[in-house]
């Protein structure tokens, strides 16, 4: 099968977790023997390069982040770039990932105009919402809130964004793969139809189980929390510095943070500054997977707490196929994956008592925590293979071909 | 986006049940000459099995004080799709989704599935039969389903068909994995028995329980696994359970393991399925343990003399007597030979009359009936099409 890929960032451009399952996906399909052209964008000027799992164009499109919500319905300078290439590969399916950035929505119309059919992964509520969806009031609330939506865009504000993409993909796109059953609800909700849930998924033999024997002999003998994604209060950082703070001083673990972000990282060194717990935590900043796989196991205990509704955050599979304990929130995808008291824990990141008393709980008992990061890895081995998660996608494209 | 025809499903409840499993074989079997989408009112447990096969999957839920808009979303839901047909499942989808398709001028078709107890109210069985005229058919799983709507849901005339579950028979499972034994730490040898029910009064727990006493004292190493989840608002029947089996004394010989979804491995681990229903409309788990060939022993009541064959595929015995039901149990862990070949015979029962494949083809031909809709005749379909 011929397969072209849109995606706004693609490895290593990287910003977040859809390219990296756009490429993970590519490497299986192109083992599978399917033929593979990503469309991604760039912004140091045009480029075509032959990476192992498929030819990767890079598209040299930039505009001032102000036109942001215009753009993504249909961003003028794309739309013929992409006609060309999709009419020079002439491929059996369309596949989309996140391209409310660069590539903009009107390159799905131009892929239909052409008679191709296409499937869109949808990775975060950027379909629905401007940002993060952090006005949801609960696990259950994914109704955004126009005024506050306001007050955040201000003058970037575009009232018809949500509706216009809505029409755009309503008419074009044939399957809508969303990546858990709370994407699933937040999207059906929002007046999407055709819509599939298909989790994502890692390769656990990438991911290995290591045993963490003595690794920190001579560094400190408290257990290590990590917190695996970009640096942001809605990830769970102040959660998590919130929750331990309420721990006694000799029981506190180390926290590590595996991610960047320069702005944000001065007021989280405050914030802990502030709770007296500035010791320690340490920051990484970006690290590629090679690095994360040492992080993980050297981890303890992987957290992640985000307090808005994360519709699956890639860190909660990586960190149960390396077979630790996490502790995950109970907003977004975190309870599908993780299940309460078999795999980690399942928190509400703002109930602080709870989540301490679930830390303490791990950080006391390494019995309780190799075997939550047993099962963790067995679940990863039974519902969240990249494995599964192409068969699945596979078996979407066949029914977006035959018009199903 | 086609010219295909369009049927809408309406089930209540997606939790993990017969009905719904048997739901997942019949649209993925129509996914070949219909597109059919789902809409559901409550509980999201198979929620990705389903968008899995259907072409849209809806939630709308009923009820609450905004009730009556939400039925009418449901009708504008049915007059938007230009459905060809409307297909009900379960007692409250049937109601408000026969009142809503038929308003918007559609179809409609209800299937079944349990010979609910609501319905002896004579006032609920009456409303039943005045809703049951806006059914263009109705299918019964089991001729005992149907004789109990026709009686009790004052069903009339001849619009009543039954159509049998059906399973997909799947290869033999490895008879060397040990997984459910060992993770409960059982030994290979210790007799195993296996119940899979909805801990709920239907299933009637108590009689099982009390019979499974009388199998320890005679056989103190045999295990009893209970598999199967509760429904909103039965917890008081859960802790009456718990209760029993403490003052039964039966701890150490009686393991709870909650929702299961590997219902084939755990029936490949067990010797034998043992239900004490009250009632069944026809059981697919009968056909589950058929087709991994293993005995099956159950109550006469409903539609399972239907299925199990007594004598023939399991042991059957009167309801509520746990006398009978111990006997049965202990014979057929003395008889491993009996119990082999009552779980062989199952299997080549299953194939012979309980397919799904069978199952879809009746189905298709009751559509294909549809005044008004030109449905693909099912003698198009090749005798052994793989479904």
């Amino acid at each position: 099968m011929r397969i072209a890929v849109l995606v706004d960032f693609y490895p290593p451009e990287n910003r977040g977790g859809a390219g990296i399952v756009a490429q993970r996906l590519n490497r299986y399909f192109a083992v599978e023997g399917h033929e593979i052209l990503v469309i991604c964008t760039s912004r140091r000027g045009a480029n075509e390069t032959g990476s192992d799992e498929a030819t990767v164009v890079s598209l040299p499109l930039d505009y001032p982040e102000r036109f942001r919500n215009y753009r993504a319905l249909r961003n003028p300078a794309a739309l013929p770039l992409v006609h060309d290439q999709l009419q020079r590969f002439r491929p059996d399916i369309v596949h989309a990932h996140n391209v409310h950035h660069y590539l903009s929505f009107g390159s799905l119309e131009v892929a239909a105009e052409l008679g191709i059919p296409v499937v869109l992964t949808s990775h975060d509520y950027l379909m629905i919402c401007c940002g993060r969806l952090t006005c949801s009031t609960g696990p259950t609330d994914f109704r955004p809130r126009q005024l506050q939506c306001l007050q955040q865009q201000r003058f970037r504000y575009n009232p018809l964004r949500r509706a216009g993409i809505r029409r755009i993909v309503n008419q074009t796109v044939r399957r809508i793969l969303a990546i858990s059953e709370v994407m699933h609800r937040s999207l059906a909700l929002n007046g999407y139809r055709f819509i599939e849930i298909v989790h994502n998924g890692i390769d656990p033999a990438e991911w290995p189980a290591r045993e963490a024997s003595d690794r920190r002999a001579g560094v400190s003998d408290r257990p290590l929390v990590v917190l695996p994604a970009r640096l942001s209060a809605e990830k769970g950082t102040e959660a998590l510095l919130d929750a331990v703070s309420l721990l006694p001083a000799p029981r506190r673990p180390r926290i590590l943070f595996a991610g960047d972000n320069p702005r944000y990282q001065p007021a989280l060194e405050a914030y802990a500054a502030r709770l007296g717990i500035l010791d320690l935590i340490e920051i990484t900043g970006w690290v590629d997977q090679d690095r994360m796989l040492e992080i993980y196991e050297s981890a303890d205990i992987v957290a992640t707490p985000s307090t808005y509704p994360d519709p699956f955050n890639l860190g909660n599979i990586e960190a149960m196929s390396s077979a630790r304990p996490v502790i995950a929130s109970a907003f977004g995808g975190g309870p599908e994956i993780v299940r309460d008291g078999e795999t980690g824990y399942v928190v509400d990141p703002n109930d602080s008592r709870l989540f301490a008393d679930r830390l303490s709980s791990l950080i006391d008992d390494p019995e309780l925590r190799s075997r939550f990061g047993e099962a963790g890895r067995q679940r990863v081995l039974e519902t969240f293979t990249i494995a599964g998660q192409a068969e699945r996608v596979l078996a979407a494209y066949n029914r977006a071909i035959s018009s199903l | 986006m086609t010219g295909r025809l369009r049927v809408l499903h309406i089930i209540t409840s997606l939790a993990v049940g017969g009905a719904q499993r048997h739901l997942l074989s019949l649209i993925a079997g129509l996914n070949d000459d219909y597109d059919c989408d789902l809409v559901y009112f409550k509980d999201d447990d198979l929620l990705p099995e389903f968008t899995a096969v259907a072409r849209d999957v809806t939630r709308l839920e009923l009820g609450g004080r905004s009730a009556p808009f939400r039925f009418w979303s449901l009708m504008r839901h049915i007059q938007r799709g230009r459905y060809a047909l409307v297909h009900t499942h379960l007692l409250k989808a049937d109601v408000w989704g026969s009142l809503a398709a038929r308003l918007s001028g559609v179809t409609v078709i209800s299937s079944k599935h349990n010979a609910e107890a609501v319905l002896q109210n004579p006032a609920i069985g009456a409303l039943h039969g005045l809703i049951s005229l806006l059914n263009h058919r109705i299918i019964a799983l089991s001729s005992a389903v149907a004789e109990y709507m026709a009686q009790t849901g004052r069903i009339t005339g001849p619009r009543l068909v039954v159509i049998h579950y059906g399973l997909d028979p799947a290869p033999p499972p490895d008879s060397t994995s040990y997984g459910v034994r060992h993770e409960l730490a059982i030994p290979p040898y210790a007799p195993l028995a296996l119940c899979l029910a909805r801990l709920d009064p239907q299933k009637d727990h108590p009689t099982l329980l009390n019979a499974w006493r009388r199998v320890v004292s005679a056989l103190p190493e045999a295990r009893l696994l209970l598999a199967g989840g509760t429904q909103l608002g039965g917890e008081a029947y859960v802790d009456s359970l718990h209760r029993l089996v403490a003052s039964l004394g039966l701890e150490a010989s009686v393991h709870c393991l909650g929702v299961r979804r590997d219902v084939p491995d755990l029936l490949a681990v067990a010797d034998l399925l043992v239900m004490a229903s009250r009632w069944e409309g026809l059981g697919l788990v009968f056909l589950e343990a058929m087709n991994v060939a293993r005995p099956v022993i159950a109550t006469a009541v409903g539609g399972v003399p239907e299925v199990v064959l007594d004598g023939g595929t399991g042991l059957l015995v009167e309801p509520g007597d746990p006398e009978a039901l111990s006997a049965a149990i202990l014979r057929l862990f003395d008889d491993p030979e009996l119990a082999r070949r009552l779980g062989r015979n199952g299997r080549l029962r299953l194939e012979k009359e309980f397919t799904a494949a069978a199952m879809v083809r009746s189905t298709l031909g009751l559509y294909a009936q549809i005044p008004g809709t030109i449905g693909p005749a099912p003698s198009s379909r090749p005798p052994d099409a793989q479904l």
